[in-house]
């Protein structure tokens, strides 16, 4: 790999923001494709990211650094992006469900997601069924991602996959859905399209979903 | 053989008349106020004028009688007072209650249909030494903290025959408290890349919990024989964070809290983590602690419960571990209910050690025949 994204891409892997920054201008200095800075520097950084949180090498803290640098790093590489038309692997909606708001672990889906190049639309907590169906009609996300951390409030998934349907939108999405009572049982049960039990899990099923 | 005398003989791992039971005794143990309200109703009792004990969690303060007839609970709880700040005020805002504790940690819970009040602000804004020294803290000195709890710990101890449990303030541990104060993702981003604030706050954490827990057990200390910290380090799939980060950062204040706590009183020490806790066992065996709860059986590792006591089970008590909190409890039949709780209680028995209760609090939703099923079958079977 060029040296300045090798650097750009331990940057991110050690959740260095500074250095993730610096790394990004240094590659636009050099002229390198932002589509390439992007995939080499960056992205792939965060699937080894992926990679260590599942092998048990990396846990939260260092994912969550990585996924800030990651972050700060797309702000100063999106203009960038735009004006050479590089494309998002797709758009995802996410947010906790009607009533839940542990936002921890959707966080955390939220900008493993990013990191592996998708757009998010993050609509936060304890998100109403028409605010789902209101984004799914006017931002056209691929994914709808929905997060419950209770067993109480997981009922709530059903009913906003229910009332997709209901609006004629269900075939328009994509539904995952994740959270510490959830499992893939379950999620075949309310006709979700697919569960993860983690972050790295969630952008796999992401990413397969659209490769479909 | 008394509820206290069975709940010690059981700490002692030895095998006393019955399993002693604990529900409502700790705010890990306890039940909702939405399944204590239907439970009641099926039962054709008066739940009475509620009051809820634990506001963040929504727990109600249980009946007594109800404690007594239909649980048989041999553990009873001793808390300290409200601080002078007072009670927390409560408003409305946006659809949502809000208040905000003496330690600046905002909270709101949904108006309608809200279940919890979640943490939402965090007052320690900044992972710098500046913010750190600037924030103040809650006094435990305050004396209105204290008016009368060791009267009432005398008591209980002396007028009623149940096992005492206690904890500080806030009930947690450093690790979680921190995040409390600084915001989970914060804190945990401070843990990776500004562990010198990280081991800084939790370090003065520490402190303040040791003199808490030290004024506590001046007032309680005889009376009461399980101090509980909660204080979680794990998630459902494993670790939060690295076990090789919490002995270099966490554990060695962890272990000065509990040698606080045990200098002061001959009691037991219970930690709760939920979670899948495996690597971290050895760990708390380590700085002291000699419960541990609630063993949350769906979680990786923690499902095979007759190893772990074998594994375990000489150096510490489970207290929990009863029945799958989030799948067979909430949505299996009580048949279902039955042959799990059966199963808990024939492995983590023999020889005592054990502690019957819940994982966790019993959730809104969870049947009312569920919970029955539940406690039917640990005093049909919890005989020794």
């Amino acid at each position: 790999m060029n040296e300045i994204l090798s650097t750009l891409y331990n940057a991110v892997l050690e959740g260095d923001e500074a250095g993730t920054k610096q790394g990004i201008q240094a590659a636009l200095d050099a002229g390198l494709e932002p589509g390439k800075i992007l995939a080499d520097g960056m992205i792939a950084a965060m699937k080894e990211v992926g990679k260590r949180f599942e092998d048990g090498d990396y846990f939260v803290p260092e994912m969550l650094i990585s996924a800030r640098a990651m972050q700060s790093g797309l702000a100063l590489l999106k203009p960038h992006l735009v004006n050479s038309n590089v494309k998002a692997a797709g758009k995802i909606a996410i947010g906790t469900v009607k009533g839940d708001l542990h936002d921890i672990g959707k966080n955390l889906v939220a900008l493993m997601l990013e990191g592996a190049g998708f757009e998010i639309k993050d609509l936060g907590v304890d998100v109403p069924i028409e605010e789902f169906i209101r984004v799914a009609k006017e931002e056209k996300p691929d994914i709808v991602a929905m997060s419950a951390l209770l067993t109480t409030t997981m009922l709530m998934m059903k009913q906003t996959i229910d009332a997709f349907e209901a609006a004629g939108l269900r075939d328009k999405v994509k539904f995952i859905i994740g959270g510490a009572p959830i499992s893939e049982t379950y999620a075949n049960q309310i006709g979700a399209d697919g569960f993860a039990s983690d972050a790295n899990r969630a952008v796999n099923m992401a990413k397969s979903l659209l490769s479909k | 053989m008394n509820s206290r005398e069975r709940l010690l003989t059981a700490l002692a791992h030895g095998e006393p008349d019955r399993v002693p039971i604990d529900l409502g005794a700790t705010d890990v143990t306890s039940i909702h106020r939405d399944a204590y309200i239907e439970l009641m109703a099926h039962l054709g009792r008066d739940p009475g004028s509620m009051t809820i004990d634990n506001l963040v969690q929504q727990l109600p303060k249980l009946d007594e009688t109800f404690l007594q007839e239909i649980v048989k609970a041999d553990v009873r709880a001793v808390k300290e007072n409200m601080g002078s700040a007072g009670p927390l005020r409560i408003e409305e805002r946006d659809g949502y209650c809000c208040t905000v504790n003496e330690w600046g940690i905002g909270m709101r819970m949904p108006k309608d249909g809200g279940l919890y009040f979640d943490l939402v602000d965090f007052p320690i804004k900044e992972s710098t030494l500046k913010a750190l020294d600037a924030y103040t803290w809650p006094s435990p000195a305050d004396p209105s903290r204290w008016v009368g709890v060791a009267e009432r710990a005398r008591h209980l101890y002396e007028t009623t025959p149940y096992g005492l449990v206690t904890t500080w303030a806030t009930g947690m541990g450093v690790f979680q408290l921190s995040q409390f104060l600084r915001g989970m993702e914060d804190f945990f981003m401070d843990l990776a890349s500004n562990p010198g604030f990280a081991t800084r706050l939790m370090g003065k954490l520490g402190e303040v919990m040791s003199e808490w827990y030290s004024i506590l057990l001046d007032q309680v200390g005889p009376y009461v024989q399980v101090v509980r910290i909660a204080d979680d380090l794990a998630g459902q799939q494993g670790p939060l964070i690295s076990p090789v980060l919490y002995r270099k950062l966490v554990k060695p204040i962890q272990k000065k809290v509990i040698a606080a706590i045990k200098a002061k009183a001959n009691v037991y020490v219970m930690y709760h983590s939920d979670g899948a806790m495996l690597s971290f066992l050895p760990d708390l065996i380590d700085i002291g602690v000699d419960i541990f709860n609630p063993v949350q059986v769906n979680a990786r590792g923690m499902g095979d419960t007759l190893w772990l006591k074998q594994e375990f089970g000489r150096d510490l008590s489970f207290w929990g571990g009863l029945c799958d909190n989030q799948f067979t409890l909430p949505f299996g039949t009580p048949q279902d209910v039955r042959s799990e709780t059966r199963r808990r209680l024939e492995d983590l028995m023999p020889g005592g050690g054990f502690v019957a209760a819940p994982i966790h609090n019993i959730q809104a939703g969870v049947p009312a025949e569920n919970i029955v099923a539940m406690l039917e079958t640990v005093h049909t079977y919890g005989i020794y």
